[in-house]
């Protein structure tokens, strides 16, 4: 078979046998597919859609929503070849340390190793990823070259930087499918089928293991794939679908046995102008409220929570960034007045800037996606989002906000106003990052986790997934290359199973 | 609430204190405008320990507001705030609340306690 292939051109009745199955072709399922080049392993890659986008293909991905108001299902994600870096931002920064412990005042918190494993896999995936260099704790260079950052003094908020996929001109950053097409076809032990829907997991009787896949295209052919081991790595919305809707054997769904697949749904919700930041000295360095070139990268600076300041104050992550210069009201400029002359400060050249922010929820049982009665083209049920957004979530992070105007004021930088109080003025500025998190966790422990440590579902011997769908929190960082590195840990994993 | 500054102090000694603590705003490099102090400063009162708030309106506008909002609680009063002041330029007190985590919240603007008192001060003097 030649390395791209169209699945509606495979006869119906069809049965393809290789080693190891890749459901999706989005950043997981190719960084996995990239990472067996060359391996006396045969690969056959399952991506449903084709290299573009196509509005049929699209509609497989229609669902409803209740809850609070969030991206439509068929929105949030596209459905070809490239998944979420089809349209992706390129915003990319390490989870922290703290993101992987286990956090008294988070629930469900805790992966089940720390960031040391996939400290090793960082180069490798900023690499795929096309940042720059994996320098994330800032660069000299870039302040020799844009000058200081703000001066924050002891506390919890710190200068932190992201990095960003590169950008070719005017297009959007590294999108997966599109840039490792090429590559992909260059892999002599893998096929890669397009417009091929796996419909089902099929598992063997007694439970343990997949005995096979359904596939089906939306031009009416349907095949099988026979596979020793299986990764499913098609995102943390359509993984719960299959999960769920393999329901041959395992009545509840695959990997349901606790009722924990779809629950915990997690994204970065997005809230803009949270608040103002006046910096007394006249305008910040342009690295704040804009991407700046240097020493390789593309970077931004943001302003993280600290490690310390998280287990100190119980809050959850955030990355704050610069947005827009704005123009304060008169109390607004009263306030700054008052405050530049009582500090001793010249306040003739202050600043003022809109802050936005992304958040990272608590988890929320309750925030899930479950199937309903509705069904694709395919035959497939359809999902529902019920989504979530505490009070709480926007408690913390003011309180984060409230520390950084305390720092900013106790180094005489400048002040903060926090622009959102009640719920409804949170909600009227909310977007959100589409990071679709933690539907199927990762835990030690079956009765807590869908997955083991190794990404392995629990109770099946050659059932995998990929993808921030096994994050159990979600932390505040972007996703993609987080995923990306945790893709090529299975990919070690997987090479060891084969060996 | 800040309450208790109309009967408790009396005028000529506040007064007198006033000069000497204009020099010390000066001294301290304040942005302190004496013109305004003398013209807009109102009957009685806090004023030696406004000396550092610049201008008079600004001040209280925010005053009002920490005033209305309850930013401010009614136990805080002058003699507490002038322990805390001391013989300090104003600057450094902030700075001090603030490293030391005394900020509160004013109609979201974040501010050293001592500032949203003097400030609450300067309203109900006005």
């Amino acid at each position: 078979m030649s390395a791209f292939s169209d699945a509606r051109n495979i006869p119906s009745g069809t049965i393809l046998d290789t080693d190891l199955a890749i459901i999706g072709g989005g950043p997981a399922g190719i960084t996995l597919a990239m990472s067996f080049a060359g391996k006396p392993i045969r690969i056959l890659m399952l991506e449903g859609g084709g290299t573009s986008f196509d509005e049929k293909t699209q509609s497989l991905y229609d669902g409803t929503q209740t809850g609070v108001p969030y991206t439509p299902l068929n929105a949030t994600r596209q459905h070809y070849l490239g998944g979420g870096t089809n349209h992706w931002g390129g915003w990319c920064r390490p989870l922290d340390k703290s993101d992987f412990e286990k956090r008294s005042w988070v629930p469900y918190s805790g992966w089940p190793f720390g960031r040391e494993a996939l400290d090793p896999y960082y180069p490798r995936a900023a690499a795929l990823v096309e940042a720059g260099p994996f320098d994330f704790s800032g660069n000299q260079q870039w302040v020799d070259k844009y000058g200081a950052p703000l001066t924050l003094g002891a506390g919890g908020i710190y200068n932190s930087w992201f990095q960003f996929s590169k950008m070719r001109g005017s297009q959007l950053p590294t999108n997966f499918g599109e840039r490792y097409a090429a590559d992909l076809k260059k892999i002599s032990n893998l096929s890669a089928l397009l417009h091929a829907n796996v419909t089902n997991i099929a598992l063997a009787p007694d439970g343990k293991s997949v005995d096979h896949l359904d596939v089906a295209t939306l031009a009416g052919g349907k095949f099988t794939v026979k596979a020793k081991h299986v990764v499913l790595a098609t995102g943390g919305i359509e993984n719960v679908r299959l999960l769920l809707a393999s329901n041959g054997v395992m009545k509840t769904g695959i990997g349901n046995g606790t009722d924990l697949v779809g629950r915990f749904f997690m994204d970065n919700p997005i809230p803009r102008q949270t608040a103002k930041l006046v910096s007394f000295d006249g305008p910040i360095a342009p690295y704040y409220p804009s991407n700046q070139h240097g020493d390789g990268a593309i970077f931004r600076a943001t302003l993280a929570v600290s490690d310390e300041y998280k287990r100190t104050s119980h809050v959850m992550g955030s990355l704050t960034t610069v947005e827009n210069r704005v123009e304060l009201d008169d109390f607004g400029r009263a306030v700054v007045a008052t405050t530049t002359s009582a500090l001793g400060m010249d306040a003739s050249n202050a600043t003022t800037y809109a802050l936005g922010c992304g958040m990272e929820l608590k988890p929320d049982p309750d925030r899930r996606l479950t199937l309903t009665s509705e069904r694709d083209a395919l035959g497939m049920p359809r999902l529902n989002l019920h989504m979530t957004i505490s009070d709480e979530d926007f408690a913390l992070y003011r309180q984060t906000m409230k520390e950084l105007g305390r720092q900013l004021l106790a180094t005489r930088t400048g002040m903060i106003h926090l622009d959102r109080s009640s719920r409804a003025s949170w909600m009227e500025t909310m977007d959100w990052g589409n990071h679709h998190v933690g539907t199927t966790r990762m835990h030690s422990d079956p009765k807590r986790g869908v997955v083991d440590a190794d990404l392995k579902v629990h109770g099946i011997g050659n059932l995998f997934i990929a993808g921030s769908s096994t994050f159990p929190t979600c932390g505040a960082s972007n996703p993609t290359m987080n995923l990306v590195a945790l893709t090529l840990r299975l990919a070690d994993h997987l090479k060891g199973l084969f060996a | 609430m800040i309450e208790g500054w109309k009967d408790g102090v009396s005028r000529r000694p506040l007064l007198a204190i006033l000069g000497a603590v204009v020099g010390l705003g000066a001294a301290g490099g304040g942005a302190y405008e004496f013109s305004k102090l003398i013209g807009r400063r109102v009957s009685g009162g806090p004023g030696d320990l406004l000396t550092g708030l610049g201008d008079r309106e600004s001040a209280v506008q925010v005053g009002k507001a920490a005033l209305a909002d309850g930013t401010i609680a009614s136990a805080n009063d002058r003699e507490r705030l002038r322990r805390r002041l001391g013989q300090r330029p104003l600057s450094e007190v902030l700075v001090e609340d603030a490293v030391q985590g005394r900020v509160v919240e004013t109609q979201g603007w974040v501010l050293p306690l001592t500032l949203a008192q003097l400030c609450a001060l300067t309203a109900k003097a006005s």
